[in-house]
């Protein structure tokens, strides 16, 4: 029997390969005060992007969930959030470390920390919810009703927010950003492999998680 | 009957309900007013605009989840039964959102008087300072009232609450600090009424979605 899904797996592993040796080693744009840390690039904004992504399926999983009354999307969209939430640690992590190399400091009073700050806690928030109700049909409503109304008000501090306030990140508040003239030529195509094999990758591990919730929960599933 | 008479007689019996019990309006205003106090004991005076609006908004924001925390007790066990037949899930949502939005008035007015009396007024702060901290906490109480459909859902002592509502509603509160900095400073021009603006948005998105998918949470 043909592996379902297949393609995308293999397609994952392929540009990671290619990706990931080459953001490490490839040749990257010289910028005063980046210099190397422009690398960084690589690990920090393609994990906000994935994370995006992954948060996106996890609520199209819980609209799905909503609809046909299904525990197993319910159990995708949770598996979806989960991974997404530990790529939003990383971009948070990533991002610190890159703080305290150009800006000098971990943490700054910056519109897009707070954003992803609130991000996280909103996803964490949502976890003990789920924890919080035992009775499957239950948690699929109530945890589903919260992703849903969660993710549109995530868009709302992604897209209204930064508007508002000034920003140190590139492309904010009257700061250039990257793509305009900052980004070598030969950094694009890792940088996009990056995002899509990042998401890819953690659309991989929701999938491997979701089955082992199915196993875990085989009494209430059949 | 007609949508809108049904919302009102909701309305009617919620506030009416309130009113009647006592006890959840008495604790609130205990509540509020002895942090209030021990703030005052803790600080003496706020000689800072930024502390000051600050410290405003912690207590409002906590007084805002207690205040919730209670919207839904009547919805949440067999009690709902009943209005099945009578309303649409639509019009329960909205008249708890108006409801809050009633309670959070009296609420922040109390908050207010206690804390212009322990600490004073702000030098500079004026009308549009007090419109500008209205608009914000129903901005608050509206998605507080999401937070609170949910936690009744899950623990029909409405006690996560608070733990559902902060991180949704963290943006309103940023954007409510910042107006409050710049009403309280008198820099009402542009950038103060693109945030009231803003504010606007956070009060009516959650309270449309919120009703949106509350029908999903209604029935069981």
């Amino acid at each position: 029997m043909k592996p379902k899904g297949l393609w995308w797996k293999a397609g994952a592993v392929l540009l990671m390969v290619y990706a990931l040796p080459m953001a490490w080693l490839g040749r990257v744009s010289v910028q005063v005060m980046l210099h190397e840390t422009i690398r960084n690039l690589y690990f920090h904004v393609t994990m906000w992007f994935s994370m995006t992504a992954l948060m996106l399926l996890s609520a199209v999983w819980s609209v799905k969930a909503l609809a046909r009354n299904s525990l197993i999307s319910d159990l995708h969209a949770a598996s979806f959030a989960a991974v997404a939430f530990v790529y939003g640690l990383a971009g948070i992590v990533t991002g610190m470390i890159w703080a305290r190399f150009t800006w000098g400091d971990f943490w700054t009073n910056d519109p897009k920390l707070n954003g992803a700050a609130a991000a996280l806690l909103i996803y964490a928030a949502y976890f003990i919810l789920r924890s919080s109700v035992q009775e499957p049909q239950k948690r699929l409503k109530v945890s589903a009703v919260y992703n849903i109304f969660s993710f549109i008000m995530l868009l709302l501090l992604i897209g209204l927010m930064p508007r508002l306030t000034r920003s140190l990140h590139p492309g904010n508040g009257g700061n250039p950003g990257f793509g305009n003239y900052d980004l070598a030529e030969q950094m694009r195509p890792v940088f996009y492999a990056l995002i899509l094999g990042f998401t890819a990758l953690g659309a991989w591990l929701a999938q491997t998680l979701t089955r082992i919730k199915k196993l875990e929960n085989q009494s209430w599933l059949a | 009957m007609k949508p809108g008479r049904r919302l009102w007689i909701l309305v009617l019996k919620d506030l009416r309900a309130e009113w009647r019990s006592g006890t959840s309006l008495g604790a609130l205003g205990v509540y509020s007013l002895s942090t209030v106090y021990v703030c005052y004991r803790a600080f003496l005076s706020l000689p800072q605009t930024r502390l000051w609006v600050t410290l405003l908004w912690i207590i409002m924001v906590f007084s805002g989840a207690f205040m919730a925390s209670g919207l839904f007790r009547h919805e949440a066990g067999q009690g709902r039964t009943f209005y099945y037949p009578l309303v649409r899930p639509w019009e329960l949502y909205f008249s708890k959102i108006i409801t809050a939005a009633g309670l959070q008035s009296l609420v922040l007015l109390w908050v207010f008087l206690a804390f212009s009396l322990f600490f004073g007024w702000p030098e500079g702060a004026a009308g549009w300072f007090i419109a500008a901290y209205w608009i914000s906490g129903w901005a608050i109480s509206s998605q507080f009232v999401f937070a609170a459909a949910v936690a009744s859902k899950a623990d029909p002592k409405g006690g996560l609450t608070a733990v559902l509502g902060l991180p949704i509603m963290l943006p309103a509160l940023m954007l409510s600090l910042k107006t409050g900095f710049l009403a309280a400073d008198g820099l009402t021009q542009g950038a103060f009424f693109q945030y009231l603006a803003a504010l606007m948005v956070f009060c009516l998105l959650p309270a449309g979605l919120g009703a949106g998918l509350y029908s999903y949470l209604w029935h069981d």
